[in-house]
């Protein structure tokens, strides 16, 4: 396989940005670990104890029912709220990288897959 | 496709929508206007010079981020969306809307898990991510053998719901007549996929799209309006109408005892963890021009697939409410039919050759991206990386994938003819819990985590792959079973008609253990510049 030269990536500011998107990059892994258990969970739970998910909270409304309005709306908030966060967190990060990528001249980068 | 559910439509009923002389050649006419102007308007946009792998299998990436989004929303979406998710709930209530949600939950995981860093790291196929930084040839072969698998199942279970659409849509009750309805279709796509490629699957797929999207909130809207523009009518009215009464939102009507609960367990995680390894649903991510458009593009898709969920719901329901459930049942067992009873009941000839019409054009779309991936799988990763060690001509690589899309559609084709009257609802939940268990664990673990190697890659294709298949051929849903594939035999010794339950954990099993046990690669493939790429979201991008 092809090597490249990745001597670029010990120097700091790009340790230090690299660091900032590992942290960033977790804690948006970390909602659609949320999202997908809490969707097995409300599988789990009308599996397990029907009797739970059965009960009723408002006329025609029961626990399950509620969950399921709530995953959904959850589910669109998550969506609408990663584009933001990514814009606001990630895409600073990631430009900034790629300024000092383009600083150090490396072109390993610039585009294209591996040959 | 919401792919989600198992066209294969079991259309059992008596009731034809369409009378068999006018309704028949409106339906006709209609799609056969959508399908010259699709074709117009591909030619019309041609300017393309030459031989171009890019614009064969990317499009150019050109698209901008909602188009693709409402593209890729077009390309997940099967007929089973539009017919069978609305049938499901109107008979199950409660078990229904929870069946449909999984598949839209899952666009979670591609838009923050995949999405972006698959963008940065593949050209046009899973195996060319893979091999950004494991060892080509094998996870080129490995991935695109399983692309191919997923292709198949996919492709058949598409092609077999337009030979059942044929009865009740077209009022063609003969097996001659229903086979003709496939080979037609197939032989459409094959004639779309080889002279416009990823161009004209776009536009069969974002048209496709917008129909979709308009006949849903046309009968939301119908329903709504029915009940007065307030749900909690619609809900309570539902429940009278079920024969269930409260019962019908609750669970249990469908999933009732323990094998059938395991089994809705074991669907929905490979409902919701299987998108996000689907070979046409990852292809589509790469034909934008940056990870931030893959992005957005990822963002609408999910968005559209919620959206669709609630329309789902709200016709489901609303076909319960209006033609109550035993008038549903008595027409198809399968609740298939129940969105053409529901517009039949609205009194709109226009609007019931237009749902006729989507109901093909859907099928049309999605077996176009299908077969195009199958073909991109064949000619770049098994020809192109594995047979010519990557030194294959653009020119050769693009008429071999030409003739696969040939080969690849006449074998669907071929296959569905033969699967016509077999029950394979089983397939579309066999190639999501395939995509979860193989795919799904090989791009997350070569994404986003260091040790990764090609040992792991090939364990976890192949580990996913074949526990799948294994149970599945051992499950009720081949033998033992009246409503089995093959329903004389017995030697189900599998309960459950899907394996994700198992399969999934054993693929991630098998790529970790792998990979830690990896005696050439000891510390893991060179992870620096894939992680830089997947965190910074750099490369790929259209120069």
């Amino acid at each position: 396989m092809q090597q490249y030269d990745h001597s670029w990536l010990a120097s700091q500011p790009s340790r230090s940005t690299l660091k900032t998107l590992r942290t960033a990059r977790k804690r948006s892994s970390r909602v659609a670990a949320t999202v997908i258990g809490a969707q097995l969970s409300t599988v789990v739970l009308a599996a397990e104890v029907p009797g739970i998910m059965s009960h009723p909270i408002v006329d025609p409304f029961n626990v399950g029912l509620f969950l399921i309005l709530m995953q959904i709306g959850f589910t669109a908030c998550v969506i609408i709220w990663y584009g933001r966060y990514a814009k606001k967190r990630l895409d600073p990060a990631s430009l900034r990288f790629a300024a000092e990528l383009k600083q150090r001249g490396d072109t390993t980068h610039s585009g294209g897959a591996r040959p | 496709m919401n792919a989600q559910r198992a066209l294969p439509l079991h259309i059992d009923g008596p009731f034809t929508y369409a009378s068999p002389s006018n309704d028949n050649s409106s339906v006709f006419i209609v799609f056969s206007v959508f399908v010259m102007l699709t074709l117009l308007f591909s030619l019309i946009g041609n300017n393309s010079d030459g031989p171009d792998l890019d614009e064969f299998y990317a499009g150019s990436r050109r698209l901008p981020p909602f188009v693709n989004g409402l593209v890729l929303f077009g390309s997940y979406m099967s007929a089973a969306a539009l017919l069978g998710n609305p049938g499901l709930i109107s008979l199950s209530g409660y078990d229904g809307i929870v069946y449909t949600l999984a598949p839209a939950i899952s666009w979670v995981v591609v838009l923050i898990l995949v999405a972006e860093p698959y963008r940065s790291t593949s050209r046009f196929t899973i195996g060319d991510s893979l091999a950004y930084r494991l060892r080509p040839r094998p996870v080129h072969l490995v991935a695109g053998f399983t692309t191919l698998v997923i292709s198949l199942l996919y492709l058949t279970a598409q092609l077999v719901g337009a030979g059942a659409l044929a009865a009740p849509v077209l009022g063609f009750d003969s097996p001659f007549a229903q086979r003709g309805i496939v080979a037609s279709l197939g032989l459409l796509m094959i004639l779309f996929v080889v002279f416009g490629g990823m161009r004209v699957t776009t536009l069969l797929q974002g048209v496709k799209a917008v129909l979709l999207l308009a006949v849903g909130v046309t009968l939301g809207i119908a329903v709504l309006w029915r009940f007065g523009w307030n749900p909690l009518e619609l809900i309570n009215s539902s429940m009278r109408q079920s024969g269930f009464g409260e019962s019908f939102l609750r669970p249990g009507i469908k999933y009732a005892d323990r094998t059938s609960k395991l089994d809705l367990i074991s669907l929905q995680l490979a409902f919701s963890l299987g998108a996000a390894g689907l070979p046409h649903v990852l292809m589509r991510i790469t034909t934008v021009d940056s990870s931030r458009n893959a992005r957005s593009s990822v963002q609408w898709t999910g968005l559209l697939n919620l959206f669709f969920c609630v329309l789902a719901i709200l016709i489901g329901l609303g076909a319960t409410a209006l033609l109550g459930r035993d008038v549903i049942v008595a027409d198809a067992s399968s609740g298939n039919t129940t969105v053409f009873l529901l517009t039949g009941s609205l009194k709109s000839a226009a609007l019931l050759t237009l749902v006729s019409c989507v109901a093909f054009a859907t099928i049309l779309a999605v077996v176009a991206g299908i077969t195009l991936t199958a073909a991109c799988a064949l000619a770049h990763d098994i020809y192109g990386q594995v047979i010519m060690h990557g030194r294959a001509s653009s020119q050769s690589e693009l008429l071999i994938a030409r003739l696969s899309v040939g080969l690849i559609g006449v074998a669907a084709i071929t296959l569905s003819m033969y699967a016509q009257h077999l029950n394979i609802s089983f397939l579309v939940g066999l190639a999501f819990a395939i995509s979860a268990s193989a795919i799904l664990p090989t791009i997350l673990y070569n994404l986003w985590w260091k040790r990764f190697t090609t040992q792991g890659a090939v364990w976890s294709m192949c580990g996913g792959l074949g526990t799948a298949v294994v149970l599945v051929v051992l499950s009720p849903s081949v033998s033992g079973d009246p409503a089995a594939l093959l329903p004389n035999v017995d030697f189900a010794i599998f309960p459950l008609r899907n394996p994700g339950l198992i399969s999934i954990p054993i693929g991630f099993l098998l790529g970790w253990v792998a990979s830690v046990y990896d005696r050439r690669d000891p510390t893991g493939c060179d992870y620096r510049e894939t992680e830089v790429r997947v965190l910074a979201g750099i490369g790929n991008t259209r120069s």
